[in-house]
């Protein structure tokens, strides 16, 4: 153990040295962050050449060769009188330290100290380090020499195997020391020049989140070469980016030296320099210094890039890497591209590295919305980004590049993720920057301005206990409900990864005849629901998720318009408490389907607009206005049409109210301005109709086309609820009666809120004191906990057992009254069809036409490769008589078209009336004698057109409104600073 | 502009400037509940098996492959380091073998290899490898796996 710290103290000793040379003005702990990569490097270059002299790779070589670099060293400091062996920078760390700041650091030393213990508990094992990178290192220690042909892929550079060669020689303890060794270097450097751009915290917190990513921590316990490799190349990216800031050629120097050390270390160095020399060729101006500045930088590296490269090429061996490389570049550029092997490594990239469960945590997910925010910057970090973008396109090439002898399927799971690892860290440093160009970046002062005062606390505190029944394994809504949802949001998932990006028709729902679900219920909590499933959430987790998120968001929503309408934080906790509790007590979320807690959220925020705009006329709430009535439509048009009297009543009142302000103001001989509100309230609500047009008017004018009976029936029900002792108890705690048309319980939610609006009148006219906890405030607040207590300890339902599956899908399809609706062609309810028969044996369903009503003497169909689409199904087919009948097993609805194509490309010819027939309404054909395609298509009606239309052009009015307001300034500069 | 309008646009104002940083947080705080149980199960090892040896550290990681590091291990303790030792034809994990058996020299090959080599001192067995007839002390692994300490004929 004391050889390995002796052998890394030497290394560090002998870069701080020679860092003395390049750059003094550096931190004792930068300077002690690059001091290692830099000893280390030159001091195997220095062992390397002396053995091409003829030297044996002995400790007494060693320790020869490192005493003559750190004299080299000292004399030049001596000579130049940069006598540096203190470093002069200012320190990094500005004692002394906030108790955020020293947690942090302690997390940060916790894991890097974990990740040594790792190492050292396990010898090596992983195959590259046995194959090539500690054998080597065993060989070179056994032999004395630089003959590692022993080992796998000889042409691999020695910078690692010649550290850990001498880690052997000292015992042969821990020799993948080095590795850990290389990944707090790079926390260090990394820390320090972040700190160069934004405050202590952020840095801190920045590094630790760099240092938490799975898949780095794992590969800096493995004694393979890409963390030492990631730490030279993310070094010298960071010093160019600050050379390109700050203009002092010492950086520019650093980056060279440590770029070059990376080609010392892996073979693929030689990239990353193209990549940062374009980046420098960008980022300077056309002038004498740049050429010089190239040069210098050119030179440093060559002068460290081809002391191996000449070496290695005299050994006959070639770089077998670039050879395959330049191979594929030819193809490219001779026009030869293969577009098919760049979907799969993006989509290998999206399965296994872009979901936050996976190894990359966040980061990857993360990146997007740091890159919107810091839009502002983008100038100012460009070098940055463009040499993150360049590196992804080198990635993306050397993994399209890769010798096509092995499948890509190997390629991509032996070195897709570990050739990120050499930038990626680059992605985490612009996250830093960026956060802290949002100007949030003192965390200690920002968190307490949120200060919405100790009520809005004691809500979120309480909310939790709302959304406690959510959290655990089991599900919140009755067994039917849940099924529905999960399988609802699985079939919605099937439609968007079959490129439909609005979904109206779903195909799979009612035993596979299809239901145009999306076509008359708000598809806004899909939406939001397979967003997080797409980003790697499992279905259930994602809906749970969306759940939580809206109970809590619409329970601060309430306290804040209610806080905001009385001025009064104990009102606004009252109202927000009940806002969520009192669906409790009334099972309105167990029995409502998702749609309905996502859409409680947008109602105090259409209330709040509203008010704000009629009352005073603020332009700026036009906007929000709009965006969340439309969301509110977008995800529950029943409720939003429940809440309507509510709005216009608030609306009529305001008005009112206004209106008398108005005219005391023109009494007073002032100009009155009573209709600018209203026409601004009207211009909000109809651009929220506006935005939600794609779902409203298709729902309201093709409602009809659905079977309207189905709903009847349990209106039926709902109009006489079974009889008990007390009819009104009874029906206030019975599980509910449903509207499947509608998915909620719309009584109760009347109910509900006449409740809230009497709450909100009565504390608005109490005019509770926010300076301290009132007994009404208490007692209240405990009445709504105390009743609703039996709702939230009610046994929650056991969890999906499986995630949803086509055959689950059929399966409980007998049981969800949800998910088989029927068309109004279809006069029965079907208990089960021939479809769902092959999709409950395992097997896919390849078209819906129905075979046996022909033989195929009459009628031959065959299938085409992605002929079954979730919008429609292309075959081609042979009928040996004129006029033959086709039926598909799909329910007939509005929109449904069938074409005849040329047999051999999907070139319309015409197209075929559809009839729809029988009992269950299936859509059916006739094709003419003669062989031909047939393809039958879901499309657009007039309603659904114009409506998309109608939504895209209020997208754009909002949009344009927010800008202008953006460029006005009305969003940042006119709000007085709080106190 | 009245109080409330104002207070409604500090309170606006104060959340445009809350939600990003408790939003950062909200990731953060994700980013560590993803990433740490992993670290945390990794260190389990170190807690709960500290007192492992290095054969059963190397069963442990090399289980895939089946009884491969058993074996290897097993010649390794059974020769002698300069042994030159004959494998069943191909490397089985390329350059592994020799990292386990440097500096034993390795070859690979049947009959002829073991004929054209009089040198070769050991025959690895496995399966039915070797097929042909070698003289020697047999020494078995298992059922399967062996080695064979060749006798040739003065």
């Amino acid at each position: 153990m004391i050889a390995v710290v002796g052998f890394l103290f030497c290394m560090v000793l002998l870069g701080w040295i020679l860092l003395g040379i390049v750059q003094r003005d550096l931190s004792w702990l930068e300077r002690i962050g690059l001091s290692y990569g830099l000893g280390s490097g030159v001091f195997t270059l220095g062992i390397f050449l002396a053995s091409l002299l003829g030297f044996s790779i002995t400790i007494k070589t060693g320790a020869t060769v490192y005493l003559i670099l750190a004299a080299i060293g000292l004399s030049v400091l001596l000579v130049s009188r940069r006598f540096g062996l203190v470093a002069n920078g200012k320190s990094a760390l500005d004692l002394p330290l906030s108790w955020l700041d020293i947690a942090l650091i302690g997390s940060i030393s916790a894991i890097v100290t974990a990740v040594f213990l790792i190492t050292g508990f396990w010898p090596p094992y992983a195959w590259d380090a046995l194959a090539i990178w500690v054998f080597k290192g065993k060989l070179i220690a056994a032999q004395g020499s630089l003959d590692v042909s022993y080992a796998a892929h000889s042409i691999y550079p020695l910078n690692l195997p010649l550290q850990m060669a001498f880690l052997y020689l000292l015992g042969g303890f821990f020799v993948e020391a080095v590795v850990p060794f290389y990944f707090l270097s790079l926390v260090v450097v990394f820390y320090c020049n972040l700190r160069q751009f934004v405050n202590r915290t952020l840095a801190l917190g920045a590094t630790l989140f760099l240092s938490t990513i799975p898949y780095i921590l794992s590969y800096a316990t493995i004694g393979m070469a890409d963390v030492p490799f990631a730490f030279h190349y993310v070094v010298s990216a960071l010093y160019l980016f600050r050379y390109l800031r700050e203009s002092r050629m010492a950086w520019l120097i650093l980056s060279a030296i440590f770029v070059g050390l990376g080609s010392w270390t892996r073979l693929d160095g030689s990239v990353y320099f193209a990549i940062n020399l374009l980046v420098l060729v960008l980022f300077r101006r056309f002038n004498r210094q740049k050429f010089f500045a190239i040069a210098v930088y050119g030179l440093v590296f060559a002068i460290l890039w081809s002391v191996w490269t000449i070496y290695e090429n005299q050994g006959g061996q070639g770089n077998y890497l670039f050879a395959s490389a330049l191979s594929s570049f030819k193809e490219l550029v001779s026009g030869h591209f293969e577009p098919e092997r760049v979907a799969e490594i993006l989509e290998y990239f999206r399965v296994a590295s872009l979901p936050p469960t996976q190894q990359w945590g966040i980061l990857w997910v993360v990146f997007p919305i740091v890159l919107l925010l810091g839009l502002r910057r983008i100038r100012e970090h460009a070098p940055l980004l463009v040499l993150i973008a360049l590196n992804a396109l080198g990635w993306l090439f050397t993994l399209y590049a890769t010798d096509k002898a092995m499948s890509l399927g190997w390629w991509l799971d032996t070195n897709l993720e570990r050739r990120m690892i050499h930038w990626a860290p680059l992605v985490a440093f612009y996250l830093g920057i960026s956060l802290g160009a949002v100007d949030f970046s003192s965390l200690r002062i920002r968190f307490p301005s949120i200060h919405v005062g100790p009520y809005a606390k004691a809500l979120f505190a309480i909310l939790l206990f709302a959304v406690l029944p959510v959290l655990g394994p089991s599900f919140f809504w009755d067994a039917s409900r849940e099924r529905e949802s999960v399988y609802l949001l699985f079939e919605f998932d099937q439609i968007i990864r079959d490129g439909i990006l609005y979904p109206r028709w779903a195909p799979d729902l009612t035993f596979g005849y299809g239901y145009p679900f999306f076509n008359i219920y708000g598809p806004g909590a899909f939406y939001l629901s397979e967003g997080l499933h797409l980003m790697g959430f499992d279905f259930a987790i994602a809906l749970k998720s969306i759940l939580v998120a809206s109970m809590v968001l619409s329970g601060l929503g309430m306290f804040g318009f209610v806080r905001y309408l009385s001025g009064s934080s104990q009102t606004g906790f009252l109202a927000g408490l009940a806002y969520v509790y009192v669906p409790h007590i009334f099972d309105v979320y167990r029995n409502a389907t998702l749609a309905v807690p996502v859409a409680l959220v947008f109602l105090p925020l259409v209330l709040w607009g509203t008010r704000e705009i009629v009352v005073h006329s603020h332009i700026k709430a036009v906007a929000p206005t709009a965006l969340s009535f439309g969301a509110l439509l977008l995800t529950h048009s029943v409720l939003a049409l429940v809440f309507a009297p509510f709005l216009g009543i608030g609306l009529v009142y305001w008005i009112v109210r206004r209106m008398a302000v108005e005219k005391r103001a023109e009494d007073s001989g002032r100009k009155s301005g009573t209709w600018r509100p209203v026409r601004l309230a009207l211009v909000a609500h109809v651009l929220g109709v506006g935005l939600a047009a794609i779902h409203l008017l298709p729902a309201a004018l093709e409602f009809s086309s659905v079977n309207i009976a189905q709903f009847r029936e349990n209106l039926r029900d709902y109009a006489f609820p079974t009889p008990d002792l007390n009819p009104i108890i009874h029906w206030l705690w019975s599980p509910g009666y449903d509207l499947p048309g509608f998915g909620i319980t719309v009584p109760r939610i009347v109910i509900a809120s006449v409740i809230w609006a009497g709450m909100i009148f009565v504390a608005h006219r109490l005019r509770m004191d926010t300076r301290r906890l009132s007994p009404t405030a208490v007692l209240v607040g405990f009445l709504i906990l105390f009743i609703s207590y039996p709702a939230l300890t009610r046994e929650t339902e056991t969890g999906l057992d499986q995630p949803p599956t086509m055959t689950g899908l059929m399966q409980i399809s007998s049981s969800a009254s949800g998910l088989r609706g029927i068309t109004a062609w279809v006069s029965k309810q079907p208990d089960w069809s021939s479809l769902a028969d092959v999709y409950v044996a395992g097997k896919r369903v390849k078209s819906k036409i129905d075979y046996t009503e022909h033989t195929q003497d009459v009628l031959w169909v065959g299938v085409l490769p992605d002929g079954l689409r979730t919008n429609g199904e292309r075959v081609a087919f042979t009928a040996n008589e004129d006029n033959v009948s086709v039926t598909f097993n799909v329910f007939y609805y509005p929109g449904w078209h069938a074409y005849l194509a040329d047999p051999s490309r999907d070139e319309i010819l015409r197209e075929l009336p559809i009839t729809p027939v029988g009992e269950l309404g299936r859509i059916q054909v006739r094709v003419p004698r003669g062989q031909y395609r047939l393809i039958l298509r879901f499309e657009d009606t007039a309603p659904r057109a114009v409506g998309a239309v109608l939504s895209a052009l209020s997208v754009v009015i909002v949009v344009a409104i927010i800008v202008w307001q953006a460029r006005k300034g009305l969003l940042h500069n006119t709000i007085s600073p709080p106190r | 502009m009245n109080a409330l309008s104002k207070k409604t646009a500090i309170i606006l104002a104060r959340l445009g400037r809350s939600v990003v940083p408790l939003g950062v947080l909200i990731l953060f705080v994700a980013h560590l509940y993803v990433t740490l149980p992993r670290l945390q199960e990794s260190l389990g090892w170190l807690r709960e098996q500290g007192a492992l040896s290095y054969e059963e550290k190397m069963r442990i990681k090399w289980a895939r492959y089946g009884s491969y590091f058993d074996l290897m291990d097993f010649v390794q303790k059974r020769t002698p380091l300069g042994a030159i030792i004959l494998f069943e034809d191909g490397p089985k994990l390329g350059s592994i073998d020799f990292y386990f058996l440097f500096p034993r020299r390795i070859l690979y090959g049947g009959a002829e290899v073991l004929r054209d080599h009089p040198e070769v001192e050991y025959v690895v067995i496995e399966g039915d490898y070797p097929g042909f007839p070698v003289s020697g002390e047999k020494f078995m692994m298992d059922d399967r796996h062996g080695l064979l300490r060749i006798r040739r004929e003065p």
